[in-house]
Formats: structure tokens, C-alpha cells, sequence
């Protein structure tokens, strides 16, 4: 409950200092509109000459595109403030504010800033994905809608996972500032369904960088495609992930030696 | 300061456009130049891990291979087999870690922050010093490239370039230029930052468009004719795909020739408006007494 109240309070205080910065906002906004657009376009020039991506229909890839921009909006929102900071707060030392403070560290590393015009993103995603939906005239069991949102909670936090580990990499490698984009180097393959991808690609997105389960397994959930096996796989795997990933920072932590002195 | 940059293009604004274009060309400073690039190569060493990871972020190229070899599985597309989108896409990358171009995010904070006066005070033209260490990060670049360039034609010897003297001239050409193009195209919307907050903002659009016109999301033969025939003419073709296309001898006699102009004239405009930009800009930050 005092989380909670806490959460309140830093999204309030989030969305003021944003506030002022109106024009940002506006361009921004613009933006997220404009790279949904160019990912859309970027789709139908392979269907210009093909009928199917690895088994898809152009609808069926379109809820790809909108899980990856849906995903994209988390990131840039919650993980990349936060998570993604704590790389500059080692190498400063003002992680000293966040392990001083009479709350869990992880949580406030984790949640304490949201960019709110990120969420746009969030929002077209969910937007694309429903017009997928229509454009295929079907409607999902609510057997498979609960498999969508287990997915998509497993991809959330296999994704909140990847960021934690790559920053408390930060802890021994103070000089590799730019770590977190190592991720987008692999989220691009997100882009498309994981099945057109062949061989080695494939095991590396699916088990070593687990960006299927991100994009490609929750739609497959939505569309019917996905069974119960590799459903519970997946989850596992998450839960597995997050955990190992939690273990991971607070070992990490303890070689921090704050910055100076 | 104004006085000595306005004096300083005026002189620019006597000489003919290849004079122009020598003052880009490394041999004219060279005493300076060599310290500055010095200066470089150590800043750049001192980022290596850094730099190793933003080449790894510029493997969008072969994502689209993976997809478009998996689509050609059942047959050429526009006349790509599957052979020839490895050759093409592994030149691609080559060519888009070649070129890569960052000066923009400097520019831009260092314009915002008044950190450009310092550089000012320098008796060398700022672009020099964001050119060097462009330049040293392609040095690095190159150790890293040769080894991979080397391991990749080991393990497909059967892609076919078009090697010979002449093509291999006019790709270095065409290597050299889209990197100008890319760098003074990202330096012009770099000034803009003298007179509004989104300059970077334009300068993604822009980028979004070399992903898609440049050849990146596909060959661009692989557009729809109206579109690839506008595409053949516009900047973006030539800040990446342009020298891969000479490789892979697809390009008639006729075409290359057309190209190479239309390159060049790009080349001519770009430079024309950074001269321009500069020297307004120059002003602006002036007057607000940074």
C-alpha cells in the first residue's frame, strides 16, 4: 500500500515536469505516429512480392508490429528512465540517493520516473494489434486472450529481465555507457514473426535473446497457434529469467563502490 | 568571433566550388590535420568497447537479410536469388559501418550548452575537429571490419562482385561521397539547432528515410517502379545503397554515369548549404551572446 501511495506520487511528479515541455511532447507524439507508419510501410514492401512471411498473413504480421511498437512504448517509458539510468547513477555515484533511501532499492531503480509520451506508443501498439484483429474477421476464444495477456506478462518481465542484467553489467563495466542498446541491436529481428527466420537465428532470438517470446509468442497466443506446452515453456522461462535476473542485481550490487574517495 | 567567421566566408564565397570541395580534402591541412587526428584515434581507442557496441547496433541490414533470404527460399524475387541478397546485404553493412556518421548529437548539445565557443576560439573551422574524429572512428572501424570481411568470404565463396579497377574506383568514390553525404546532410540539420529545440527530431526523419529509400528495408529494385525511379534521384540512395549497386554489376554503363552525377550534384548542394547554414548560424549564436 505505501508502494503504491509512492507510485502515485512519482508519476505525478513524472507528468509535471513533462508538462512543461509541451513542444517535446507534440513532436514526440509525432514521431511515434511516423515510425509505426514507416514499420507498416517497411512490411508491405515483403508483401508486395510475397503472400506470406513464414506462414503469416499480412494481418497476422501487422500484430506483430503492433506487439514490437507496444513493447517499444514499456521500454522507452519505464525501463530506459529507470533501469536504464542506473548505468550513469554507478558511474556518477548518485546511486548512493537510491541505496539510501528507506525503501526497496530495486523498486525505486525500477519504477520511480515514467515518460509519459512514450505510452503513445503503448497505445498505437494495442491500436495495430486490434486492427490485425479485425482484418482477420476472427475473434479470439477467451482461452486464448488469457494466453495473450500470459505472454505478454511473460514478455514483460523477460524484457524488464534482459535490462536488469545488462545494467548490473554496468557494476564491473563502468566505461560501456551505451550497453542497453546492445538490446535494440536484437529487438529489430522483433520486428517481424520469429518462423521466417532460419536456423541459428532463430535458436539465438528464441533462447539466447529471447526476443520471440516478446513479439512473436503473444500474438501467436491471440491467433490460436500457440499451445499449452510451449505457452507454459515460455512462462517458465520468464519466471526464470526474472528471478536469476533479481539474484543477478543484488549480487551486482554489492561490488558497487560508489564513484570518488 | 563574428568578425573573423564572416571574414572567413567571405573568402569562402570567392572560390570556385572546387576549391570548395578541397577544403574538405584532408591533404590541405595536413600539419594540423595530423594533430587532430591523433587527438582522435586516442579519444576513440579510449571509447573501443563503446564503439564495438554501436557497430552492433547497426545490423538492421542483416536482420533484412535473414527475411529476405527466407522469402527468396522459393525463387528469386525481382531477380535476387538468395545468393545475391547475401551480396548484397553483407556489402551494406560494410558500407553502412563505413559511413557511419554521429556529429549530430555533439553539435546539437554542444550548440545548446555554448560548449561551441570553446571550438570557436580554435583557429581551425569546427568541422575539422568533428571530421577527424569521424574519421579515426573509421580507422578503428576498419581493424575490427577487414578480419569479419575476410571471415565472410570464407564462408561464402560463391558471391559474385564486380570486381575490376574501374568498379573498385568507383566504389571507393561513392564510399567517400555518401559518407560526405551523410555527414554534411547530418551537420546541415546539426546547425538548425542555432534556431529551434527538434533538431534532432528532423534529423530521424531523415534517417528513417535512408532506411527506407536507401536501400536498407530492400534493394530498390525491389519498390514498385514509380517509387524506385523517384528513389534513384533522391539523397538517400547515395548516402548507402549507391556504391553497393556499382559492386554488384547491376547498373548499366548509362546508369552508373547518371548516377555518379546525380551523386555529385547532391555532393555540390549539400556542401552550398552547409556553407550557408554555417555562416547564418554562426551569427544567431552570437547574438545570443553565448
Amino acid at each position: 500500500m505505501r508502494y503504491l501511495r509512492l507510485l502515485v506520487i512519482f508519476y505525478k511528479n513524472s507528468l509535471l515536469r513533462e508538462l512543461e515541455y509541451r513542444v517535446n511532447f507534440l513532436a514526440n507524439a509525432f514521431m511515434s505516429v511516423f515510425w509505426l507508419t514507416w514499420g507498416i510501410l517497411g512490411v508491405s514492401v515483403f508483401f508486395l512480392h510475397r503472400n506470406r512471411m513464414g506462414d503469416w498473413t499480412f494481418p497476422e504480421v501487422l500484430m506483430v508490429v503492433g506487439l514490437f511498437t507496444f513493447f517499444e512504448g514499456v521500454i522507452e517509458a519505464l525501463l530506459r528512465p529507470n533501469v536504464g539510468a542506473v548505468i550513469e547513477q554507478i558511474r556518477d555515484g548518485t546511486l548512493d540517493f537510491v541505496l539510501t533511501k528507506p525503501v526497496n532499492a530495486q523498486f525505486i531503480a525500477s519504477l520511480r520516473n515514467l515518460v509519459i509520451w512514450r505510452l503513445v506508443d503503448v497505445i498505437l501498439g494495442m491500436m495495430v494489434i486490434l486492427y490485425g484483429l479485425s482484418q482477420l474477421h476472427v475473434t479470439p476464444t477467451p482461452a486464448q486472450v488469457m494466453f495473450f495477456i500470459a505472454m505478454v506478462i511473460s514478455a514483460l518481465m523477460m524484457v524488464y529481465s534482459i535490462w536488469l542484467i545488462m545494467v548490473s553489467l554496468a557494476f564491473w563495466f563502468v566505461r560501456i555507457d551505451n550497453i542497453t542498446e546492445l538490446f535494440y541491436a536484437f529487438y529489430e529481428a522483433g520486428r517481424y514473426p520469429v518462423t521466417i527466420y532460419r536456423g541459428v537465428v532463430r535458436v539465438l532470438l528464441t533462447f539466447i535473446v529471447p526476443i520471440a517470446f516478446i513479439t512473436t509468442f503473444p500474438a501467436s497466443a491471440l491467433l490460436g497457434r500457440l499451445d499449452m506446452t510451449t505457452a507454459s515453456i515460455g512462462f517458465a522461462f520468464a519466471l526464470g529469467l526474472f528471478i536469476f535476473s533479481n539474484r543477478f542485481w543484488n549480487f551486482a550490487l554489492r561490488y558497487y563502490s560508489s564513484a570518488s574517495s | 568571433m563574428t568578425n573573423v567567421e564572416g571574414r572567413r566566408t567571405n573568402d569562402a564565397g570567392r572560390r570556385t566550388l572546387g576549391a570548395q570541395v578541397l577544403a574538405f580534402s584532408i591533404f590541405r591541412l595536413p600539419g594540423k590535420y595530423a594533430a587532430l587526428l591523433r587527438r582522435a584515434m586516442g579519444l576513440i581507442l579510449e571509447y573501443r568497447a563503446s564503439i564495438v557496441i554501436w557497430m552492433l547496433t547497426g545490423v538492421m541490414p542483416l536482420v533484412m537479410l535473414a527475411v529476405w533470404y527466407a522469402l527468396a527460399e522459393s525463387g528469386p524475387i525481382a531477380g535476387y536469388a538468395q545468393n545475391d541478397f547475401v551480396a548484397y546485404y553483407l556489402m551494406l553493412t560494410l558500407v553502412r559501418q563505413l559511413t557511419n556518421v554521429w556529429v549530430i548529437w555533439e553539435l546539437d548539445y554542444e550548440i545548446r550548452h555554448g560548449d561551441l565557443s570553446v571550438k570557436l576560439l580554435h583557429p581551425i573551422n569546427p568541422i575539422h575537429e568533428y571530421i577527424a574524429t569521424h574519421l579515426a572512428d573509421k580507422v578503428f572501424r576498419l581493424w575490427i571490419l577487414v578480419p569479419l570481411a575476410l571471415l565472410a568470404w570464407w564462408l561464402f565463396p560463391d558471391l559474385h562482385y564486380d570486381v575490376m579497377p574501374l568498379t573498385l574506383t568507383l566504389w571507393l568514390a561513392a564510399l567517400v561521397v555518401a559518407w560526405l553525404l551523410r555527414f554534411l546532410s547530418q551537420y546541415c540539420f546539426g546547425i538548425l539547432a542555432f534556431w529551434i529545440s527538434q533538431a534532432l527530431t528532423l534529423n530521424e526523419m531523415w534517417f528513417a528515410g535512408m532506411l527506407m529509400l536507401g536501400g536498407v528495408v530492400a534493394p530498390l529494385d525491389l519498390f514498385p517502379a514509380p517509387v524506385a525511379q523517384v528513389a534513384n534521384y533522391l539523397p538517400f540512395r547515395f548516402m548507402l545503397s549507391f556504391p553497393v549497386e556499382i559492386l554488384l554489376g547491376r547498373l548499366s554503363a548509362s546508369d552508373v554515369i547518371v548516377g555518379t552525377l546525380t551523386m555529385l550534384a547532391w555532393l555540390a548542394f549539400f556542401l552550398m548549404l552547409y556553407r550557408w547554414l554555417w555562416s547564418k548560424g554562426i551569427r544567431q549564436f552570437g547574438a545570443f551572446g553565448a
